[in-house]
């Protein structure tokens, strides 16, 4: 008995060494192999117009409006207006914000209307709609009718302000690059313009109704691609010349804040639509003041010289009103301030106003930094 | 030397009674509150791989260790809308109010957080507290958000596992509500008496009792999970219902025979108490096998219930037999039923044709369980989720929303943490964190790979590079989220999602498959989430499984060597007890996992069956068929000691124990059966895979089985080499 007491600890113990081995955990080791090079861009396809104006699916995509409307008592205004959609490449999935902003330039008032959070569509269920394209976030809605024409609205009952236009169908587009489609920074996107839109509607502005007429510009952009703020940015432009011409330039600057493409496009009444090359064409777009934000510290760009020497443009530009900053959304990244607003067109010779533009300045407010960057573990 | 201590318990018998209700008074406040002293959770290790990721994401990135999820509904506005959003920021406001919650996010903030539909929408609140402590502020939570017009229907972990405790709580209170006058019943139909009826129950009751009093007292040196509690009190009082029912029914016999209470005491001390405490050994053995896989859940269940049982073994030992010395021949009064009589020449008759045909019995019997076996080669061992839940509970239907409304499917989905040295966005850090983010989209179960660099397939190196010049700068929300969110100096999280359940061996594969990224020492690569949970969990448990068996078997097989003094007896009653074990677990795999008889058992098939429950229903139901075995086999060596016959001694150990072991099995199965009613399948699943090992094992095992292959084994059944002989130590059962 007593060797039988002796050997059974031996046994008990070889027994636990052997399961205590057998909940090792075994995992082979294998390398992570060298990635295949990226996917290419996509090629550009020919855009079909109006069908185009409804919603793709693609990471990012915006619906933008801007104008100069005068009501019957003369009084001046412009207005911009815009929905920006995002969405993951592999999910239907949609989210939508909006913003929009109205010069009152007689009392020179600056009212700005963002939607209330992220809306959440299914772009598909607008796509069955009879319209090209419905969508409506609550306090912003967009209907561009299969006819051409489009309704756009948004509001703020609690300041009192809002917009609501409808314009007829374009007269005349602009394929941006010749064929509406260009390289941005980190992809690639679809840009085209209807230059003048003419469009009546309503403005509210402190609770008064106003009705109103004038011209709109529209943009329509989409693709694959990411916007960075400061340093890097654009400056954009869109001129109603008084001679009926209509004009895009826009600078953008890539991640280091050096400007990285120059572009611009022109039609003039009767004539098929010219595309710039910087070089090639003399254009050029010199700051010539700047004013800094009390809203953001942002230093913008406020006064500027545009040249395009191949069609003799020799312009100045000057806002109407130096603040009409646009803040970030809610909760957005607060870098994504911008200045979009109305700009005067003046002849650099004469000094005649010749027209009126709308500018977009981005990038020029310092982003929150991230706080666990120099968090050392 | 038992015989001994029966005189002496006999002789100071009012002390020992004494001494027990003592115990009793000191022990009853503090089992009524065991519950307090119990942790919820323990289906975790921190020798885990997914512990330990989980403990580097939540330090590292700071989040709340858990977190409640409020589904909000309005009756007739949508999200956005003005009286919506002004309900939803009441209530946030309300939540934030509470010290406890760290951190409030919501569909205000966060894009996605709405349903499919568009009509509801998401908050969630982060708690500073660890899931053991969170349960306890979840009314006062709950009672913040009444004041709201909205519907809000509150889950997360918190709430799930309160409920599943309060649910599992339930279920074992309405079946004991049931089992116990049916337990009751089956002690009178074996005793024939109400004093030898009432007298098991008094005293195993007392054993738990005090077992789970000292179970209070453990908790305070180390973690027990409160999952564990209604197995610990299933147990004790079964066990302590079976020690009494033996020590009772031998001490009847013994007054019959003539003796006097003392002596009668001093005999059934002697025989009934040594195979008493052989039981309570391979009990304690099989239990104490729970002890050897490092969780907390099943170390609870071992640690209490060898506890319960050490108390009942010792209540058996000295509370019954000081009892039955008080009680003495009082011990038949109050007569009911005269079912011993019948009971004893059905014994007789059954095992006469068992002895004249013992292949006509052992074929049909060995190839049923074999057949009832089968099902158990395709168990898939998982971990449950919230759908063991009934759908009433709040718990529940808020995770049911959340997969079928807001497609928030967890346990599909793995965090997986990269980890190196410095600034994530160096040349030389995203380069690898690239080819990582690339080398997991590459492999075929996964679905989408969510990162700083799994952000589109047209960018390469380069274009991240100057992306993330300035990171901070980036304005599309859900990127700049992942920079804020997902990389800190040193760390960088994938969010990968697959296709496949985290309980397949396909999920199993991809865990090892991403895992094996990792740089050999594996340290950089690290995965929480469900799969990787069950996946360590399964591969720990199941890893050491047959191990632990084999010990387990191999002790058992020892301690009834020494007991019977044969070789044949303890391999036929250890290879038995696996049969029948495999058996019931073959029919669980048929019945809870494919979800046959799922509309007559009434539960929703879980696909797998728990990774902890087949471990525990072998550590219960080996110590519990061997006390089957024990008290059969004692009976019949016994007998073949009187009389030198195999064939009349299994027939004389099979008509004196027929009754008491079908007595005690036909109280676990009620007892088992009646957990058949839970609402919680997990509970359901435990008490009807308890009441067929038991019928399984009472019925067609220890009445056909075991005496068909006694008779075909003959004298070979009690032999033993003599060298071996000589060393075994010499004690005496029944």
């Amino acid at each position: 008995m007593k060797s039988m007491v002796r050997k059974t600890p031996v046994i008990l113990i070889t027994l636990l060494v052997l399961a205590v081995t057998a909940c090792a955990v075994q995992i082979e080791s294998k390398a992570i192999p060298t990635p295949n090079p990226p996917e290419p861009t996509p090629s550009p396809r020919m855009l079909v117009l109006p069908d185009d104006d409804a919603s793709h699916q693609s990471p990012i995509e915006w619906w933008y409006y801007n104008g100069h409307l005068q009501s019957d008592d003369g009084d001046q205004y412009s207005f911009h207006f815009v929905i920006f959609q995002t969405q993951r490449a592999d999910e239907y999935e949609t989210f939508e914000f909006g913003q929009a902003g109205i010069t009152d330039v007689t009392s020179a008032n600056h009212h700005v209307i963002s939607s209330q959070g992220f809306a959440a569509l299914d772009s598909m269920e607008n796509a069955k709609t009879e319209n090209l394209l419905r969508l409506n976030l609550g306090n912003f809605a967009l209907d561009i009718e299969s006819d051409g024409s489009h309704v756009f609205d948004a509001r703020d009952l609690q300041s009192g302000t809002g917009i609501k236009l409808q314009t007829l169908a374009p007269t005349s587009t602009m394929l941006h690059e010749g064929v509406g489609w260009m390289d941005w920074p980190f992809g690639w996107t679809y840009y085209y313009t209807y230059p003048r839109m003419t469009a009546e509607g309503t403005l509210t502005i402190e609770n008064r109704e106003i009705e109103v007429s004038g011209e709109v510009w529209f943009d329509h952009q989409w693709g694959d691609f990411f916007v960075v703020g400061k340093p890097a940015g654009w400056q954009w432009f869109a001129l109603h010349l008084d001679d009926g011409r209509s004009l895009m330039i826009a600078e953008v600057r890539g991640a280091d804040g050096e400007v990285v493409s120059t572009d611009g496009t022109l039609i003039e009444p009767g004539s098929p639509q010219k595309v710039f090359d910087a070089a090639r064409d003399g254009l050029q777009l010199d700051v010539l003041e700047h004013w800094t934000s009390p809203h953001t510290d942002g230093e913008y760009p406020s006064s500027w010289r545009l040249r395009v020497e191949s069609v003799g443009i020799d312009v100045q530009l000057a806002p109407t009103i130096a603040d009409q900053e646009i803040p970030s959304m809610p909760y957005g990244n607060q870098a994504a301030a911008y200045w979009e607003g109305r700009v005067d067109v003046f002849d650099t010779a004469t000094g005649r106003n010749i027209g009126t533009a709308f500018a977009e300045l981005s990038g020029y407010v310092d982003p929150d930094p991230l706080t666990w960057r120099n968090v050392t573990p | 030397m038992l015989a001994k201590s029966g005189r002496w318990i006999f002789r100071y018998r009012y002390l020992v009674v004494a001494t027990w209700v003592l115990c009793l008074l000191a022990m009853l406040p503090v089992a009524t509150r065991v519950q307090d002293k119990l942790l919820p959770g323990g289906f975790s290790s921190e020798e885990y791989l997914s512990y330990k990721a989980q403990k580097l994401i939540t330090e590292r990135f700071d989040l709340s260790p858990i977190s409640l999820l409020f589904i909000i509904h309005h009756q007739s506005a949508a999200p956005y809308s003005p009286e919506f959003d002004h309900q939803a920021r009441r209530l946030i406001g309300q939540i934030e109010s509470h010290p406890n919650v760290a951190s409030v996010r919501s569909y205000l903030t966060e894009p996605g957080w709405l349903s499919e539909d568009g009509d509801m929408a998401l908050i969630e609140a982060g708690l500073d507290l660890e899931i053991e402590d969170s349960l306890v502020v979840l009314d006062d939570i709950s009672g913040r958000i009444d004041q709201v017009d909205l519907n809000v229907v509150m889950t997360g972990a918190p709430p799930l596992y309160r409920d599943i405790i309060f649910a599992s709580g339930e279920d074992f209170r309405r079946g004991e509500l049931v089992a116990f006058p049916l337990a009751v019943i089956a002690l009178l139909l074996v005793f024939g008496t109400v004093a030898a009826a009432v007298m098991p129950a008094a005293v195993g009751g007392v054993a738990v009792a005090v077992g789970l009093g000292i179970v209070y007292y453990v908790a305070d040196f180390r973690d027990m999970s409160v999952l564990s509690f209604n197995i610990i009190t299933l147990l004790g009082i079964g066990m302590g219902i079976d020690y009494s029912l033996f020590y009772v029914n031998r001490f009847k016999e013994e007054l019959a025979n003539g003796l006097s209470v003392a002596d009668a005491i001093a005999k059934t001390h002697e025989r009934a108490g040594t195979a008493i405490l052989f039981s309570g050994v391979t009990s304690v053995i099989g239990l104490a096998s729970l002890l050897l896989f490092d969780l907390t859940v099943l170390d609870s269940i071992g640690i209490g219930a060898i506890i319960v049982i050490a108390i009942a073994l010792l209540s058996a030992q000295t509370l019954m037999p000081a009892v039955l010395s008080i009680v003495g021949h009082r011990i038949n009064w109050f007569p009911v039923l005269g079912s011993r009589r019948w009971s004893d020449g059905m014994w007789l008759r059954m095992a006469d044709g068992v002895m004249r045909h013992p292949l006509l019995f052992l074929i049909p019997t060995v190839v049923l369980l074999v057949a009832l076996a089968v099902p158990f080669k395709d168990i898939r061992p998982g971990t449950v989720d919230a759908t063991i839940l009934p759908k009433r509970y709040e718990s529940r239907q808020g995770y049911d929303l959340l997969l079928e409304q807001f497609g928030w499917d967890i346990s599909t989905e793995l965090t997986v943490a990269y980890t190196f040295e410095g600034d994530p966005f160096s040349e030389d850090n995203l380069t690898a964190l690239y080819a990582f983010g690339q080398a997991l989209e590459n492999i075929p179960t996964v679905e989408r790979v969510s990162s700083i660099v799994n952000l589109r397939p047209t960018l390469g190196v380069s274009e991240y590079r100057e992306l993330y010049t300035h990171p901070e700068a980036i304005y599309d929300a859900a990127t700049l989220r992942l920079v804020n969110d997902s990389v800190r100096q040193g760390v960088a999280l994938f969010y990968v999602s697959s296709d496949v359940h985290p309980f397949t061996a396909e999920a199993q594969a991809l865990v090892g498959e991403i895992r094996a990224f990792g740089s050999l020492d594996h340290s950089n690569v690290h995965i929480d989430g469900g799969a990787a949970h069950a996946n360590d969990l399964i591969k720990s448990l199941y890893g050491r499984f047959p191990i632990v068996a084999a010990l387990v078997i191999m002790l058992t097989f020892v301690s009834l060597m020494i007991l019977f003094r044969s070789i044949v007896i303890p391999l036929k009653a250890v290879a038995l007890n696996v049969l029948s074990i495999l058996a019931s677990f073959g029919a669980l795999v048929w019945i809870f996992q494919q979800g046959n008889l799922s509309g007559v058992l009434n539960f929703e098939p879980l696909g797998v069956i728990d990774a902890t429950t087949p471990i525990v229903l072998f550590a219960i139901l080996f110590g519990l068929s061997m006390d089957y075995e024990i008290f059969l086999l004692s009976r019949i060596r016994e007998a073949y000691n009187d009389t030198g016959s195999n064939r009349d001694s299994v027939k004389l150990g099979l008509q004196r124990s027929g009754t008491i072991i079908t007595g005690a099995g036909l109280i676990l199965i009620v007892v088992g059966a009646s957990f058949v009613l839970a609402e919680v399948v997990s509970v359901k699943m435990v008490g009807f895979g308890l009441a067929l090992a038991v019928f399984i094992d009472v019925t067609i095992v220890r009445i056909l089985i075991a005496p068909a292959l006694m008779r075909l084994f003959g004298r070979w059944n009690w032999w033993l080499p003599h060298w071996i002989d000589r060393r075994l130590p010499r004690l005496t059962a029944e």
